[in-house]
């Protein structure tokens, strides 16, 4: 017992001096934990920086360079901090027929979306409605198609294309782009059909729709963000298509990724007038991928992640 | 009856305009279409190819390929006949394959027709060899020359001439700096100059395929060999074999560390970014080694010509370009193909186009004082053009198969996957082949 | 009320005779454009095969499965068929596992994660050759970016990631890895977002640390979608072509031939359109079988038919 206090506070006296530690000790162990944590932050941050330099520098390369002088282009170090200019673009559209190619690549992305909708989308609903013998082996068949590797459809398709006359036409590439498209435009739309309820179209059925009104009225207003999807997704795909372009295309009748290979195949380091051609080439879906992200993402993961 | 007086006066004057402005411009609405190798001559045939129109009402549309799509392009279209060009650019070494499949419209005759016109005497001799070739017993001109390359050594005169480099290459080697006039002496000033990571010697293309196959057929030539002589194949000799042996040490010691991979522009690019002082180049890159804005080297480069063994006979490398007409298009086409032709290569456009990286085929442009001002290298481009040889890279039709075969081997041999030997070796079985039976 | 949603797919709808025909009309256009343009190419490019038959020839003569056997004596055909496997093995697998790790650390579901998820998916949205002609650029060997910041890093990379035999293949595989790991960290981040939650309480509540945790209950519940995320990976890295052609032309000497690359040059550059179809069917014999496999995970067992 200490001089000046009551008596029985030892207790107290002990148990306030434990309060102190313990508080000490909790505050302690706080900043410990607080420590850790932006410790876990500051590595966690470091890995993401490190992770989007990776995946995002060579798209910065590709724009930064299209805005460059062709002579800074061979300094090394690289600089970083550059006056841009607009030559390179003026350039190839004078001097590289990249008019030519846009319009063609529009064209057969264009076309080919909209024959595989026309195709696939009464088909997905085929699939998804009606049961019958066979079934299964032929939507197996049907979706391979979409699976398999393009070169092997090529090549006996480059002889058809030879011998019907329509080769280096920008129709033969929408015809065998529109196979791949209308298989995926299968795959993704019967899904879609399959999780329609079918209360509705019951219901339409019994007050006497024909099969063709239910589709076209009540099933495939509701499938709407699968038909975005495959419109989408099959534009991206015939718009960064190159193998198909390149057997079958003429150069009066190539692609945007076929012109630019053609042009600049041979000539190493014309790199500011290719980056400005693969600017153009990849800002469509590129914007789409970003805007468009709900679509974008469920088209490449066949309908398995939606968004 | 005086409306129907002043109807008629008035339709007279429209017609006759009509016909005035028809008879103006020959070829009115007609398109044709170019097939152009991507070299530096070409953004000005495209522009020249805009100006037509103005002239003649035919536009006349450039399409730019790189060379081994041009040629896939342009024979793919030759021998299925789906006549999408109707002007070629030819390169030289392409006159017998495309003489002997009669793919182009034989020029001689119109030679003959316009020769004033085209004043032939003015154009160097060694010229035609970009288009003619001996079909049976008939010689025929399958395209006419458009851009005149010559095979020159390309080397840092600012290197050349500074003392202080002057006097370590005297004393290394015992005799004075300057452009090399033998292999043992090109050699010397290659090792010499070899400081990486930031300075190399000498640098040659390495791509597998036509870019590989044609640069060391520059050196086969410096060496004194052959693919063919006197219709023999005589690849495997004792000179090509010391010129791949050379070739394949440039590679592995002189050459910047990405030389097995170069193409035509990255070799360029390798020289004008100051990385290789020496190179043996086609003269059409000369001009550009002065645009400050691709060339770190402006105001820095000398042109010799390249040394050549044996040393008693001058022989440097022709080549270039010619231009030719589509033989399965229709005659008006033809004609108005031939009027551009002959427009491209008059002197006044000839000159023009010299201006803007052309290749001159003329004595009269390569030897005007205004132009030699303003592009002092041209006495000696035109020294190395009037020794040229057009045939050391042999033009027969089984020249791409040849490139080929070459192509592959020299890569092998340079990326030390075969031996200089084991490569020349396979490269002259599978050459001899081709012609097995012939 | 005759049928109910759950025997809609056994039990077809039926009364009118007419009704059982629409089926045909909406698969008819479909199965016709499919089998003009899709099967008869193929049976005519196993039909060809069993010929000698040129681009441009004017005769052709059977030769049975010559074709066939020659495609397994060709040097080049061989290496093309190893390094077609070993592109698919190393891709695949180290898409798998970085994906996987991204999935989790881009997981938390804030504001600035999502933003970086858009990000990320951007460079699946480029078209393949242009990835391949940017990296080519960036690879070059004298004056490319990435060259430039290795060699200062003091790595020795000898003539070039891309000319070096050794290297080539891998550097390959790289810009695949660049390209398509974005896609497979969604997948698996989907994956992730579908784990059961309580499965994951019970097992720190048991005292398990963070690494037990992910070996013995996240990675065997994530199992499903590793094999789809492999089959989809798998089946398009089989279909490698862009970069090979535009960057290394199936070299430096043979280290980059994969199959694609050798059919299109065999049946379309050279012209030799028997061989290059022998080749083809020998591709798919390899590929159908794959492509059964995935359609009957990825489809019948999602969309339960």
């Amino acid at each position: 017992m200490r001089p000046g206090e009551p008596a029985g506070s030892e207790g107290l006296r002990k148990s306030r001096w434990e309060a102190t530690m313990l508080t000490r000790h909790n505050r302690c162990y706080a900043m410990k934990k607080l420590i850790q944590k932006i410790k876990r932050y500051i590595r966690r941050s470091i890995i993401i920086g490190i992770l989007l330099l990776f995946f995002l520098f060579p798209i910065y390369w590709v724009f930064t360079t299209a805005f460059r002088h062709r002579i800074d282009v061979f300094c090394l170090p690289p600089k970083w901090i550059f006056e841009p200019t607009l030559e390179n673009f003026q350039w190839i559209f004078q001097h590289a027929l990249v008019g030519r190619w846009l319009k063609n690549s529009a064209i057969i992305s264009l076309g080919t979306v909209v024959m595989s909708l026309i195709l696939g989308a009464p088909a997905a609903y085929g699939f998804a409605r009606f049961s019958f013998k066979g079934k299964k082996s032929l939507l197996t068949a049907i979706l391979i198609v979409r699976i398999l590797p393009p070169v092997v459809i090529l090549l006996p398709f480059r002889v058809m294309m030879y011998k019907l006359g329509l080769f280096g036409n920008l129709v033969s590439v929408i015809f065998v782009d529109t196979i791949y498209n209308t298989a995926f435009a299968i795959w993704l739309l019967s899904g879609y059909f399959i999780g329609l309820p079918l209360e509705l179209e019951e219901a339409a059925r019994i007050d006497g729709c024909s099969w063709l009104r239910t589709f076209w009225c009540i099933a495939l207003p509701l499938a709407k963000p699968g038909l975005a999807t495959v419109a989408i997704f099959s534009f991206i795909l015939s718009w960064n298509d190159f193998i198909f372009a390149l057997g079958l295309t003429t150069p009066d009748s190539a692609t945007l990724p076929v012109g630019i290979l053609r042009t600049f195949g041979a000539i190493g380091i014309g790199w500011t007038y290719m980056t400005a051609m693969c600017c153009i080439a990849i800002i469509v879906p590129m914007a789409i991928a970003v805007w468009l992200q709900k679509y974008y993402l469920s088209g490449l993961t066949f309908g398995g992640v939606k968004g | 009856m005086r409306m129907r007086r002043a109807l008629i006066v008035v339709t007279c004057i429209v017609l006759g305009c009509i016909v005035g402005v028809a008879q103006e411009k020959p070829f009115s609405g007609m398109v044709l279409r170019l097939a152009s190798m991507a070299d530096q001559f070409a953004p000005f045939l495209v522009e020249l190819g805009r100006r037509f129109e103005t002239l003649t009402g035919a536009r006349v549309e450039v399409d730019i390929l790189g060379y081994p799509e041009l040629f896939a392009a342009v024979t793919h279209d030759l021998a299925t006949g789906t006549k999408v060009y109707d002007l070629i650019t030819v390169d030289i070494v392409w006159t017998g394959l495309f003489a002997e499949r009669e793919w182009m419209v034989d020029l001689e005759p119109l030679i003959k027709r316009d020769y004033l016109e085209l004043d032939i005497p003015d154009i160097l001799p060694v010229c035609w060899s970009q288009g003619r070739w001996k079909v049976g017993d008939k010689w025929v001109q399958i395209a006419f020359p458009m851009a005149a390359y010559a095979n020159s050594l390309i080397y840092r005169k600012d290197l050349f001439e500074d003392p202080a480099e002057k006097e370590a290459f005297y004393k290394r080697y015992g005799y004075e700096l300057r452009p090399p006039r033998s292999i043992k002496e090109l050699r010397d000033i290659a090792e010499f100059f070899t400081r990486p990571p930031h300075l190399y010697g000498l640098v040659a293309n390495g791509a597998r395929g036509p870019a590989v196959a044609q640069d060391w057929m520059e050196f086969m030539r410096i060496f004194g060999g052959d693919i063919i002589r006197d219709g023999k194949v005589v690849v495997y000799s004792p000179e090509n074999l010391a010129a791949l042996e050379f070739f394949v040490e440039l590679h592995t010691k002189w050459a910047p560390p990405g030389s097995v991979g170069y193409w035509w522009d990255d070799r360029e690019t390798a020289y004008r970014t100051g990385l290789a002082v020496m190179q043996s180049s086609w003269s059409i890159a000369r001009p550009g080694y002065e645009d400050p804005k691709i060339s770190l080297v402006v105001g820095k480069t000398g042109m010799a010509i390249p040394p050549f063994e044996p040393s008693t006979i001058v022989r440097t490398g022709f080549g270039g370009w010619g231009i030719g007409i589509n033989n399965d298009i229709d005659p008006e086409r033809q004609e108005a193909a031939w009027a551009f032709i002959k427009w491209i290569t008059s002197a006044e456009i000839q000159k023009e186009w010299a201006r803007h990286e052309g290749a001159p085929i003329r004595l009269s442009v390569l030897t005007d004082p205004e132009l030699v001002r303003e592009m002092p290298w041209y006495p000696t481009l035109l020294k190395i053009l009037i020794h040229g040889d057009g045939d050391y890279r042999p033009r027969y039709p089984e020249y791409s198969e040849i490139q080929d075969i070459l192509g592959l081997r020299v890569h092998q041999a340079i990326t030390l996957e075969l031996t200089p030997d084991e490569a020349l070796r396979l490269a002259h079985q599978e050459i001899e082949a081709l012609f097995a039976g012939k | 009320m005759r049928s109910r949603v759950g025997e809609r797919l056994k039990l077809p709808l039926p009364l009118f005779i007419t009704e059982k025909k629409f089926y045909y009309f909406f698969l008819t256009p479909a199965i016709v454009y499919l089998t003009i343009f899709y099967i008869y190419p193929l049976f005519y490019a196993l039909y060809i095969s069993f010929f000698d038959y040129c681009l441009g020839a004017k005769t052709t003569t059977f030769i049975g499965i010559t074709n066939y056997l020659r495609a397994f004596t060709e040097p080049r055909f061989v290496i093309a068929l190893k390094n077609t496997m070993i592109f698919v093995a190393g891709a695949v697998a180290i898409e798998l596992c970085l994906g996987l790790a991204i999935a989790f650390l881009l997981s938390p579901e804030t504001r600035t994660m999502r933003v970086i998820r858009a990000l990320i998916l951007l460079p699946t949205s480029l078209a393949p050759l242009v990835v391949a002609l940017i990296w080519k650029a960036l690879l070059q060997p004298d004056l490319g970016v990435v060259t430039y910041y290795l060699r200062s890093l003091g790595i020795n990379i000898g003539r070039g990631l891309l000319e070096e035999r050794s290297t080539a293949l891998l550097t390959i595989i790289m810009i695949d890895v660049w390209q398509w790991t974005p896609l497979v960290s969604m997948i698996f981040l989907a994956g992730i977002k579908s784990l059961p939650h309580d499965v994951v309480e019970a097992g720190i509540v048991d005292g398990a640390s963070p690494w037990q945790i992910l070996r013995y209950i996240t990675l065997p519940l994530l199992r499903p979608v590793f094999v789809v995320a492999t089959l989809m990976r798998g089946m398009d890295a089989l279909k490698i072509f862009d970069s090979v052609w535009a960057i290394t032309g199936g070299g430096p000497g043979t280290a980059t031939t994969v199959l694609n690359f050798y059919l299109f040059e065999q049946g379309i550059q050279h012209l030799k359109v028997s061989y290059g179809a022998a080749i083809g069917n020998l591709f798919l014999g390899i590929c159908i079988p794959l492509g059964v496999l995935f359609v009957s995970l990825l489809y019948f067992r999602q969309y339960k038919i």
